[in-house]
């Protein structure tokens, strides 16, 4: 996604320097999806172009777009911690740093990173005028032009081979081939009660049931702590759609906060949207077992959305809990992770509206009663 | 809302010439040649100042 975020930057940029504008900055944050599709919002972005003005933008982009672009295809360092960690980006000391050797022979690499590395290194403490000094000399938007053009190239050779993860092929699992079925008719029933703005699938995987509500609401948003599988993701619902699903990398039992100055510059996730349906689908004991969290913590979070929720509960016995006890002494899980105090924590918090049995696991309608 | 403006860093600045083309690899040579032609030797820069400082002082008086 941020590859097409990036290819969508530059074309912009390419089309405002042939019409006499210029982009005055390059973050990834001005470029947001809808569904599938990356859409520039930022149009106080756009300025008149002045002759012999260098693209301001350049570092920046680089930072935001080109080397979390680059560590991930060419070092397989995931990009989003490091984004998270900072707004400004990946500075050209640390690209280099993850860059170096046989990886400098990649496109872009040398140019965009190594000698921009060095470039701020020994400029760093210079009192030059250089914008005023390279404008006198020529400077030009031809040459921001064959600029673009080669990062244009790079970017599309900036290429990461996801490959398999641990939760790429849980589709094939036998438990979720022969669950599917009876839970995608329970889901599509509840979800098409009525006309859905917002659904959030939290722990969607494949984004099997976001694809099979999307016809049913306005905006499906698929979220997953899988880099691997959102990615796939992407480029299926980008080549065959659904057009209106977002699949967002996100771990949810540690979301991106709020960041920026303040916090308040970037939202956190639950002030992004509020959704007015919640898919919870073999999550919660990822979230209770794998992540340690406790139950009535996540029910709390949950009911904090205000949204009504298609929850599925999976038992401690059910063969993917135990997966996740397997190098678990008992007394490290929860003691109160069973579905009696599932039905106390959902208490005076929602109401189950209806409720259905599936192979030892259970579905639950729940609709919050404040 | 946030309003920020861009540190365009001043490396990043000069190698757009060399990203440039050889267009841009003629700016930077252009814009170095300047560089030295415009340093000046210890006199001609204290005459420069001093031609400076009378114009300034002339400017107030006026």
């Amino acid at each position: 996604m941020l590859k097409a975020a990036a290819t969508l930057q530059l074309d912009l940029l390419e089309d405002a320097l042939t019409e006499g504008l210029t982009l005055k900055d390059a973050t990834p944050y001005n470029i947001q999806f809808v569904g599938d599709r990356p859409v520039f919002v930022d149009v106080g972005s756009f300025t008149t172009y002045r002759p012999g003005e260098p693209w301001i933008g350049y570092r920046q982009f680089c930072r935001q777009f080109l080397y979390p672009l680059m560590v991930r295809a060419h070092a397989d360092v995931p990009f989003q911690p490091m984004l998270r960690g900072s707004l400004d980006g990946i500075p050209a000391e640390t690209a280099r740093s993850l860059l170096k050797g046989r990886r400098a022979t990649r496109p872009g690499v040398a140019m965009d990173v190594m000698l921009q590395s060095r470039a701020e290194r020994t400029m760093s403490d210079s009192s030059r005028n250089v914008r005023s000094e390279m404008s006198s000399a020529g400077f030009s938007a031809e040459l921001i032009l064959t600029n673009v053009h080669r990062l244009q190239k790079v970017i599309e050779k900036t290429t990461w081979d996801s490959g398999e993860s641990t939760w790429s092929e849980y589709a094939t699992c036998d438990h979720v081939a022969t669950q599917r079925g009876p839970k995608e008719t329970f889901v599509t029933r509840i979800a098409g009660l009525k006309h859905r703005t917002l659904v959030w699938d939290l722990g969607a995987n494949d984004a099997h049931f976001s694809v099979a509500v999307a016809a049913l609401a306005d905006t499906v948003v698929a979220v997953d702590g899988d880099e691997a599988v959102v990615d796939r993701v992407f480029q299926s619902l980008s080549t065959s759609g659904p057009h209106n699903v977002l699949p967002l990398v996100m771990d949810l039992a540690d979301p991106s906060p709020g960041l920026g100055w303040r916090g308040v510059e970037r939202r956190r996730l639950e002030d992004r949207g509020q959704p007015d349906l919640v898919l919870m689908l073999a999550v919660i004991h990822h979230l209770v077992i794998g992540a340690n969290l406790p139950l009535a913590a996540v029910v709390d979070w949950v009911a904090s959305l205000g949204s009504e929720v298609v929850f599925e509960w999976v038992p401690i016995e059910d063969p993917m809990s135990q997966r996740l006890t397997a190098n678990k002494r008992r007394s490290e899980v929860h003691a109160d992770y069973d579905e009696e105090s599932l039905r106390r924590y959902l208490d005076g918090r929602f109401e189950i509206k209806e409720e259905m049995p599936l192979e030892g696991r259970r579905l639950f309608h729940l609709i919050p009663t404040n | 809302m946030i309003l920020g403006y861009l540190d365009p860093g001043t490396g990043s600045l000069i190698i757009q010439t060399v990203l440039g083309g050889a267009a841009g690899v003629a700016v930077l040579f252009r814009s170095t040649r300047r560089r030295f032609a415009d340093r000046k030797s210890p006199v001609e820069a204290a005459t420069t100042e001093e031609s400076a400082s009378e114009l300034a002082e002339q400017e107030i008086e006026s």
